[in-house]
This record gives C-alpha cells, sequence and structure tokens, in this order.
C-alpha cells in the first residue's frame, strides 16, 4: 500500500468531533427517550462504539462514514435551512423519520446504516440490556 | 488453558518459525487439517491473524463481540449494483466461533453437478469418502438436532407455521453440547457448549504437538525456484514475521482470504479470485402478541428444508438485541415506542443458493470482492420475502414486515405476502440482503486454465502449495457448509501427508 494511501486511510479513520457530535445527535433522534425508556440513543456511552468503528471496521467503512454525514448535512441544509444540530426536536424527528421513507437508494442506505449504528452502540448500554432482562408488557 | 503457543500481538520483534506443515488460517478447514495431520505425527504450525476467544471472556454486547470476533467488525462488503455486507469471523477457530452452529451433509445433487462439470471430481472427492469424513466429524462435534428444552418460542414458532403451511421443517443439527438456549452463539458462546473448532479440533491438534500462531496476518506466501517453502506477515503487535515449512504450505485462509493471499504473492494465474459464489440472505421481521424473545432460546435451532426446491432455505435467526431492534421497523418515536417492546419481535430468514459469480481482486487495502445478484436470484429473494412472511403470519404473527421499498410496510393478510411477488421490483437494490457461505475462488479441476487446484488440492503450478478450504468448491452448496469444508478438508489432509511423507 503506497504511503499516500496510507496516510489517506488513517485521516478518513479518525471521526472529526463535529462528526461524532452529529452523529450522537443523529443516535438520539432515531432512538429518542420516552415514558418508561429513559435514555436515548444520545444518552448511553459512546466510548466503545467509536472505538470499535475506527479500529475494527473495514478499509471502505470509515470514509463510507464520512459521505454519509456529508449526505445528512446537505439534506438537512436544504430542507431547513441550519444544521442538524440547531434543529428542534420534532423537526429532529421528523428528519430521521424521512429519511427512512426515501425513495433514492443512496439516503435510504445511510438511513439503514445509521439505524443499525445507533441500535448497536444503544445496546452496547449495560443499563439498556438489563431492561430486556424480562418480558415487556406488551403495549400494542 | 491456553491453546496458543504465542499470541501475536505480544510479538514485537521479528519472529522466525519452522515447520514440517504450515496452515494458514484455523476455521473449519484449516483446524481439521491441523488435527488431522498433527495426529499422524507430523510438525504442524498454525498461523491465525485473529485472537482466541475464551469463553469466559466472549462480551455480551453485539457491538464488542462484532469488533472483537468478527472481520471488519462485520463491515467488509461485496461491492456491486447493491452493495452487501459478507461476514466472516476472525478468531482462533474462525467463523466457527461465531456461527450458529449449523451442520448439513454434504447434498448429493451439488457432487452431482460438480462431477457432471468435470468427471475428475468423483475421484478426488470420492461421495463415500466425503460420507465417512463426516460421519466421523459429526461425532466429535457432538452433532444432533436442537432439543425443544432450549429451542425457545422463536424456534417453536417457525415450527407451528410450516406445520400449518404444510411445509417440511426440522430442529436444525447443530454442534453443540450442554447449550442452555443464551442465545448467544453469533457473539462467542459463553458457555463454551458451542463446540466450535477451538473447542474441538484445535485442542486435538495442540495436544498431538501442533503449535498455534494467534495475531499473526500473513501477507504472501513464501516461493523460490521449487515452489511454496512458507509465509510471511507481520504480527498484530506490529512485528515482522517468517514462517518455513519443510514440505508443504496449506492455504485455509477462506474464500475471499486465500485468493487475496495467492494475488499478493504473484499467483495471479487462471482464475484465481474469479467464480465467487455465495449464500445471500434475506430477512423479514413480524411482531407476536406473546414474548417470542428473538435474543433468547436456542440461537438458529429451526429450519424449512421444504422449499429448497425454489432455490431458498428459511431458518430462524436468532440476533444480539441491537441487530433485532435494527429490524424492527421505524425511526424516532415509532422506533422507540417498538423497542420497549422488543421480546415481541422475532427475526426470521432465508439463504439463497444464487447463482451469480462474483470476483476476489486486490485493492488498495487488501481483496475487494464485487458481486453483483442475476435476475433470478432477485426473484428468489422476492420470493424468499415473501415465504417468511406467511411462515411468520401461519405462526400468530399479528404483522410483518418486508421492508421492500414499493410494497406494503406492514402485512397482516397471507394473500398480501403473495402479491409481493408480482407488485414488488425486481431490483436488488430493493432487498436488504447480507451474505455468508462463501466459496470458488480457487475452484478444483483437472484443467489449469479453468481451475488453480488439481484434484490433489495441490496448487496447480506450484510444488508444495494446497489450497484446502472452500474456495476450491466449484461452486456453492446450497445449505450451511461447515460441516462438508470440514469433510473436504479431511480429504486434503491425506493429500498433504502423502506430500509430508
Amino acid at each position: 500500500m503506497s504511503a499516500r494511501l496510507t496516510s489517506l486511510l488513517r485521516r478518513t479513520s479518525v471521526l472529526a468531533a463535529r462528526d461524532r457530535s452529529l452523529l450522537i445527535a443523529l443516535f438520539g433522534a432515531i432512538i429518542p427517550a420516552g415514558p418508561g425508556f429513559p435514555q436515548s440513543g444520545a444518552d448511553v456511552d459512546h466510548a466503545a462504539f467509536f472505538e470499535a468503528i475506527t479500529t475494527t471496521t473495514s478499509p471502505s467503512f470509515m470514509p463510507g462514514l464520512a459521505l454519509m454525514l456529508v449526505l445528512v448535512r446537505g439534506l438537512v441544509f436544504v430542507r431547513h435551512g441550519r444544521p442538524f444540530e440547531r434543529l428542534t426536536e420534532d423537526e429532529r424527528l421528523a428528519f430521521v423519520e424521512g429519511l427512512a421513507k426515501d425513495e433514492r437508494y443512496v439516503v435510504r442506505q445511510a438511513a439503514t446504516t445509521l439505524k443499525m449504528l445507533a441500535c448497536l452502540a444503544y445496546f452496547d448500554d449495560p443499563r439498556v440490556r438489563a431492561r430486556f432482562a424480562e418480558p415487556s408488557r406488551g403495549s400494542r | 488453558m491456553s491453546l496458543v503457543t504465542i499470541d501475536g500481538r505480544a510479538v514485537t520483534k521479528q519472529l522466525r518459525l519452522a515447520c514440517d506443515v504450515l496452515v494458514v488460517g484455523s476455521g473449519p478447514a484449516g483446524a481439521t487439517v491441523a488435527a488431522a495431520l498433527a495426529a499422524r505425527g507430523v510438525d504442524v504450525l498454525v498461523l491465525e491473524e485473529g485472537p482466541e476467544a475464551e469463553p469466559s471472556q466472549v462480551e455480551a454486547s453485539g457491538l464488542r463481540a462484532m469488533a472483537s470476533l468478527y472481520r471488519d467488525m462485520g463491515t467488509s462488503i461485496a461491492f456491486g449494483i447493491a452493495p452487501m455486507p459478507y461476514l466472516q469471523g476472525r478468531a482462533v477457530g474462525g467463523t466457527s466461533v461465531v456461527n450458529g452452529a449449523i451442520c448439513w451433509n454434504f447434498p448429493r445433487e451439488v457432487w452431482d453437478e460438480w462431477v457432471r462439470r468435470d468427471p475428475a471430481i468423483a475421484d478426488a472427492l470420492p461421495f463415500e469418502a466425503l460420507a465417512a469424513a463426516e460421519a466421523a466429524l459429526e461425532t466429535r462435534l457432538h452433532v444432533a438436532p436442537t432439543s425443544a428444552a432450549v429451542a425457545g418460542a422463536k424456534n417453536l414458532a417457525m415450527a407451528r407455521g410450516a406445520d400449518a403451511l404444510g411445509l417440511a421443517h426440522r430442529p436444525i443439527r447443530r454442534n453443540v453440547d450442554g447449550c442452555v438456549g443464551s442465545g448467544r452463539c453469533l457473539q462467542g458462546c459463553p458457555h463454551g457448549a458451542k463446540l466450535s473448532m477451538d473447542r474441538t479440533l484445535l485442542p486435538d491438534a495442540v495436544r498431538d504437538g501442533a503449535r498455534i500462531v494467534s495475531g499473526a496476518k500473513v501477507t504472501r506466501v513464501l516461493l523460490d525456484a521449487r515452489g511454496a517453502y512458507g509465509a510471511a506477515g507481520t504480527t498484530l503487535g506490529g512485528a515482522p514475521f517468517e514462517a518455513r515449512a519443510r514440505h508443504a504450505v496449506v492455504l485455509a485462509a477462506s474464500a475471499v482470504g486465500t485468493p487475496a493471499l495467492l494475488l499478493a504473492s504473484g499467483l495471479a494465474d487462471a482464475v484465481v479470485g474469479r467464480h465467487l459464489m455465495g449464500h445471500p440472505g434475506v430477512s423479514v421481521t413480524g411482531r407476536f402478541d406473546e414474548p417470542i424473545a428473538n435474543y433468547r432460546g436456542a440461537t438458529q435451532g429451526h429450519e424449512i428444508t421444504g422449499l429448497r426446491h425454489e432455490g431458498l432455505k428459511p431458518e430462524v435467526l436468532g440476533f444480539d438485541l441491537g441487530l433485532v431492534a435494527s429490524r424492527v421497523p421505524g425511526s424516532g418515536r415509532e422506533l422507540a415506542t417498538r423497542i420497549a417492546e422488543l421480546d415481541r419481535y422475532a427475526v426470521f430468514g432465508a439463504g439463497i443458493r444464487a447463482k451469480a459469480e462474483g470476483r476476489v481482486t486486490r485493492g488498495a487495502f487488501g481483496a475487494r470482492v464485487s458481486y453483483s445478484l442475476t435476475d433470478d436470484d432477485v426473484r428468489i429473494a422476492r420470493r424468499s420475502v415473501r415465504r417468511l412472511g406467511e411462515v411468520l403470519l401461519a405462526a400468530g404473527a399479528r404483522e410483518v414486515y418486508p421492508g421492500v421499498p414499493g410494497f406494503d410496510p406492514v402485512v397482516v393478510d397471507p394473500a398480501r405476502m403473495a402479491a409481493i411477488e408480482i407488485e414488488a421490483p425486481l431490483d436488488p437494490r430493493a432487498y436488504a440482503m447480507s451474505m455468508t457461505h462463501l466459496f470458488g475462488t480457487a475452484r478444483m479441476g483437472s484443467s489449469a486454465e479453468s481451475s488453480v487446484v488439481r484434484g490433489d488440492f495441490r496448487h496447480h503450478r506450484t510444488p508444495g502449495l494446497f489450497v484446502v478450504d472452500s474456495s476450491v468448491f466449484p461452486s456453492s452448496l446450497g445449505v450451511n457448509p461447515q460441516l462438508p469444508i470440514m469433510a473436504v478438508a479431511r480429504l486434503a489432509a491425506d493429500r498433504v501427508i502423502e506430500r509430508a511423507g
């Protein structure tokens, strides 16, 4: 592997602080807190998650994730004229719900990937896992 | 007690090793060859990139288990019209550490296909010899049908649904002993009940004198004018290593890893890396009124055999909490509401015997896999979604979620599930799929023009080099391949022993 490619790989494997903030905010909207549901996807410890995705994923994963975040930023800006972090809670929820229903394959794939990452990070938290030790009441 | 002689994560200075036979990869194929050779007194050295997974140390969190025991944390991608993840283990014991422990015998009809294509296969892999090897391995691995006592609600639900539809089905035969139904096969068994290679054939090999080096990433086969004489690479501690073999180098690094190694070693002749085949899979989620707890009970304990003639095989998918949650519908408040009652959801999957052929090449960062489904494959994927939905509804699911854009997001009526075959698109991008069980990238055959290894598993052009994993299979199997891979490797071991004297 050339030194240039190695250098590029290292750069794309490190998530900038603003990318981490955006991911955590997206996770909070994908899995919001609710009644009987104390932690949102943003409220768990993400240290192990970020360690895992930046050190053990395939070489194409982090550049792909970075592109996905660029796409999300662009879509948010086109729809709302301001960044995701400055949207209201309702706007955030509407945005992530819309992503999953988008007809464009690339957008849909981004929504699927972000949801999977949100779920993996969320259920890494032992407090969250502990809630599933007993049967639910089956509200629906 | 550790199986590992040297843990490469701790090796920071250059390492030189020597042996009679060098085995690259410790999964089902590599472990089988190593155990057979060591039992005959051959000095065997096994190189494995991944770590040893002690049952007491495996992680309950799906995220952490994937990060520690899966290649690329499960994010390896086959690129094509619809990019698709393919899953492989990366541990001492290979994928056997993180698979569902499913055991099928070599399908006779597939063997017949191979022989029709190349009659020499009948002598290279006699069916009776494969069956005998499988029988011996079944005993060693304690292969038996999943007990109803540990099946859990999800597996019993599939049985109920198949019964209602009149489809042949059965408890999955698995290599476990003392399974308590913790539902954690895919994260590594925390009880040591799954009889993966690190619990069976690798300890056998070590008992008979074999050595295992973990954390050792092989990057090339060492070659000189006489043929292959070893392998070189880097330890996970960052040090270069070189392992020399007096008699043979045996590649068992998977249908992606093996061709990648051949290509990186300058052995790019013939069809190396071509003809990649696999079993792509789709899944459908259903919601039940009663707790079904997809994440408890035998991880994959039941399967429907009565649809193999349609090119698909449904089985229960016992995912961890996070993966189940990612497969229930919705995002935002809808997802949160559904997660609050996550134990009501079951995920059934179907593996497809796809006709598509992909390719492994050398990319900028290692192996690059390209793969696109054929139209027929997509048609079977669509039918699989229909069948899975029908089984879930027949099992008592209140609603199912096909997850196919352009079709109903929620289905409660079996007649609507049938309509998916008319209304859903024949576009691979409409189906969320992942792939397991890879084959064919260093095919066995008579001709050096159209295959990579001979009937005796030797590389056509390179003396001293053997390939023994599913790379040599001329096609996919249509069933879970762990046991057939081991049976083929057991026959390969005899050929290697002939070489090693």
